[in-house]
């Protein structure tokens, strides 16, 4: 094998698995769309009784952000209109934040539906190590300012800071540290508790959201940017609503949470809903108000999972394959796999010398019989040729021209699969049905050329040339039943590098073939007697 | 373990004569001309070569009626797709009965059913691709009487491999009763290898093995001695010469009156001309190409050809 040709196999190769290494291992994408990667199907359901006035119900929204994506979202209400104001993406998380807003004029029971599917992934975000960057001054003003959820500047704060001798503030995690462990194991958990973050502290005993905001208020209170993130621990079928804690360290927001008792990665099917220290639904005007929130696991179709995997990155994203329809995406994905069977179709005719009817034949028949299933394809094949060669016997007589003939084999061999499908329903087996409309064209060339080689070159060597077409097709048909094999390569088409980079090799070996050993192996045991 | 023993036996593979011969030595934009068989057959007349005469060609459905009156006097010839592969869709008519004609293995043919013989050819049914096809009317050749011994029906060919203007390589096709006149190795005509510096056969093969004499006739064929093998040789390199191809295998006849004539010619000369030669392709190759220069007289390079083959 010449230099060129290595280098260019190798190169191909190389370029195609290193693509998709740096997608899977650098930017962690799935290879495979997972069944259970969390796909979530969320409802909430506002009631609000009104009061004869203008009313309003207003619901922070979840957006994309890291670990989880929304999609399909709809919202219902009978008579309020919906305004939803989407964040302004420039900004930060908080300020960002999606509301949709109902207002309307109401006088008795109305209910707000909004309905949304959101694909989780887990979040990690450990603690950086020292050194620690002092964080921008407004950011610092934002987040370590005391509100009426968290007094960070109270006096007891204060205080119980001092008494706890945290380490210097240069050891930003050891203070972080020291105030998560003080709120995990000296304040209590304690259902029945207020909310109030320090009256927890007072009676050493809080609820969860008493125990998160006394955390945000002693973190802040120590002079380190914290937020108070809304989520959603979903499960089925009712999600529970939680918060916990992001703190701000040398550019992450890391999560904790004494109430729910992580640090630095939230659990899964977590969904933050938002960043904010308010309740998630809020109601003006009406006389009384409830909100119910359901979560159920998503059974998705195959074709809407493969469209979650859009890569994280905004360029790759720009040319991923997953932003074409998903009818166009079930083509594209056969025809991907079409690829790498050709590589087996150029393997036995190159590296073993099986000749075929047509170059890439068997591989359209492979698909064929992908579509019928393998026996009744077989049957189809095996009946359509003798039908299509009794045919064309029968003609034979009439001396019709060549492409007329043809036609008419065409036509034959339509009605023959059309009688295959009154058969396959009448027999209940439906896959007769399926898929065999495209074949059909490949059939009949077969027909045609199976007769010229019968005329040709006999009756045996057509029949020899008709087994090794359909052997390289049952050779290449497995190809078609590797699950996920389609999806892989939509989401990672560079592989088709290396496809075309094993073509190259195959294309450029020179050595003997297979059958090249078998045809001349009486002159190598000449050559060795002499 | 095989290959490697092939590969000492200098045996040319497939893959090999595709990428390194073929591919390489034969320009695609040449390959048209060889390919068509009129195309080629003026190449060759222009360039001296002999070459069957032409008695008409059918380029459309619409002359086929005035067939009949065209064919009236001539009692044999043989019609040929123009752009056919490996023999296919030829028919040899050897003789009238009547209104009808005999073609090979005594079988008759109506006119209506000759008709539709060229009509196949003309819709592309041997040609090369399938495209639209012209039928080439030719002279049929006779048999050598030097040969009539060694061929039980139709005419045998010579087939000679013109590596860089150099014949490295030759082997004549003997047709025999199980392949109905055909000189074709897969339908059961014999390979025999020609020593090129004598111009005897060596060498040969019926159906896969070794024979020394002819299945049909009994005649021996080891140490035949081809008649006017050295001009054949020389009509074979002018042949190759006029298609600028570098690999190229040229089919000969030799008549009984017009000696050798240039029947086709063959862009990818296929690769059982080892098998009946019993050997090798490559050292042959190797030794032409080190001595090949294109700008010595056809003459000289069959000489050369000769002295090659006696050195192997």
């Amino acid at each position: 094998m010449d230099r060129g040709v290595v280098a260019t196999a190798g190169g191909l190769c190389a370029l195609g698995l290193l693509l998709f290494a740096w997608k899977v291992w650098g930017l962690g994408m799935p290879v495979l769309p997972e069944r259970d990667q969390g796909v979530w199907k969320v409802q909430l359901d506002v009631s609000v009784r009104g009061q004869g006035t203008d009313a309003s119900v207003r619901t922070a929204l979840p957006d994309d952000g890291p670990g989880q994506q929304i999609f399909g979202e709809h919202f219902a209400s009978d008579r309020m209109t919906l305004d939803v104001r989407e964040g302004d993406p420039e900004r930060d998380r908080e300020s960002a934040a999606r509301v949709a807003v109902w207002t309307g004029f109401i006088e008795d029971l109305h209910q707000v539906l909004y309905v949304f599917h959101a694909k989780l992934l887990p979040i990690e975000q450990p603690l950086p190590g020292p050194p620690y960057a002092r964080p921008s001054r407004a950011l610092r003003e934002a987040h370590t300012r005391a509100t009426i959820a968290v007094p960070a500047h109270a006096t007891e704060i204060r205080e119980t800071l001092k008494s706890l001798d945290l380490p210097s503030p240069e050891d930003l995690g050891g203070r972080i540290r020291a105030i998560y462990a003080y709120v995990l194991h000296e304040i209590a958990a304690e259902p029945t508790a207020g909310p109030d973050p320090l009256l927890a502290l007072a009676q050493r005993a809080g609820n969860a959201d008493g125990r998160e905001r006394l955390l945000a208020a002693m973190l802040r209170g120590s002079g380190i940017p914290t937020r108070l993130v809304r989520a959603l621990a979903l499960r089925e079928p009712d999600p529970r609503a939680m918060r916990f804690c992001e703190v701000y360290v040398n550019g992450a927001w890391v999560p904790i949470s004494a109430s729910e008792g992580f640090f630095g990665a939230v659990p899964e099917n977590t969904l933050v809903v938002a960043v904010d220290e308010g309740p998630i639904v809020q109601t003006a005007g009406v006389r009384s108000a409830a909100h119910t929130w359901t979560a159920l696991r998503e059974p998705l179709s195959r074709d809407e999972l493969v469209s979650l995997m859009e890569p994280p990155e905004p360029l790759l994203r720009a040319v991923s394959l997953h932003r074409v329809s998903v009818p166009m995406q079930r083509g594209l994905r056969i025809l991907l796999v079409l690829c790498v069977a050709t590589l087996v179709v150029s393997a036995l005719r190159n590296l073993v010398g099986i000749r075929s009817f047509g170059t890439f034949m068997p591989v359209l028949l492979a698909l064929a019989l992908v579509a019928t299933g393998l026996w009744q394809g077989l049957a189809l094949i095996v009946s359509v040729l003798a039908i299509g060669i009794g045919g064309r016997l029968v003609l034979e007589r009439l001396r019709l021209l060549l492409v007329p003939r043809l036609g008419i084999l065409l036509c034959v061999v339509v009605l023959c699969v059309a009688a295959f499908g009154l058969l396959g329903r009448a027999a209940e087996r439906p896959a007769f049905e399926l898929g065999i409309v495209f074949p059909i064209v490949i059939l009949t060339m077969l027909v045609e050329r199976f007769s010229i080689v019968m005329v040709e070159e006999g009756g045996a060597e057509a029949l020899r040339r008709a087994a090794s077409t359909c052997l390289i097709a049952l050779a290449a048909y497995p190809v078609f039943l590797v699950p996920g094999l389609g999806e892989v390569l939509l989401g990672y088409p560079e592989l088709i590098l290396v496809v075309m980079g094993i073509h190259v090799a195959i294309g450029g070996y020179t050595g003997y073939r297979l059958s090249d050993l078998v045809r001349f192996r009486g002159l190598q045991a000449q050559s060795e007697a002499s | 373990m095989i290959a490697r023993r092939l590969r000492k036996a200098g045996i040319v593979g497939m893959n090999h004569r595709n990428r390194e011969l073929v591919q390489r030595l034969n320009p695609r934009r040449l390959l048209p001309a060889v390919d068509d068989k009129i195309h080629s057959k003026a190449l060759c007349l222009a360039a001296g070569v002999a070459a069957p005469a032409q008695l008409g060609v059918v380029r459309a459905h619409h002359e086929l009626a005035g067939l009949g009156e065209r064919l009236a006097r001539q009692r044999d010839f043989v019609v040929k797709p123009a752009r056919g592969a490996q023999g296919n869709g030829i028919l040899v008519v050897h003789g009238r009965r009547g209104d009808d004609f005999v073609v090979s293995g005594g079988r008759t043919l109506a006119p209506r059913d000759l008709r539709h013989r060229v009509s196949e050819i003309l819709s592309g049914l041997y040609s090369l691709g399938g495209q639209e096809d012209a039928a080439l009317f030719e002279e049929r050749l006779g048999v050598h009487p030097d040969l009539a011994e060694l061929c039980h029906d139709g005419v045998p060919d010579v087939r000679v491999l013109v590596y860089r203007g150099v014949p490295v390589m030759a082997m004549v096709r003997l047709p025999t009763h199980r392949s109905r006149g055909r000189a074709n190795l897969h339908q059961g005509a014999i390979g025999a290898g020609v020593d090129l510096a004598s111009g005897r056969l060596c060498a040969a093969i019926w159906r896969d093995r070794a024979i020394e004499r002819h299945p049909d006739t009994g005649a021996k064929v080891l140490g035949h001695e081809l008649p006017q093998f050295g001009h054949a040789m020389l009509q074979a390199v002018r042949a190759a010469d006029c298609t600028g191809l570098g690999y190229i295998g040229v089919d000969l006849v030799i008549d009984a009156q017009r000696g050798p004539v240039v029947l086709e010619l063959n862009a990818r000369p296929g690769l059982s001309i080892q098998l009946a030669n019993a050997g090798g392709l490559q050292p042959r190759l190797t030794r032409a190409a080190r001595v090949a220069k294109p700008d010595l007289p056809a003459e000289r390079r069959v000489e050369l050809g000769r002295q090659l083959a006696a050195a192997h």
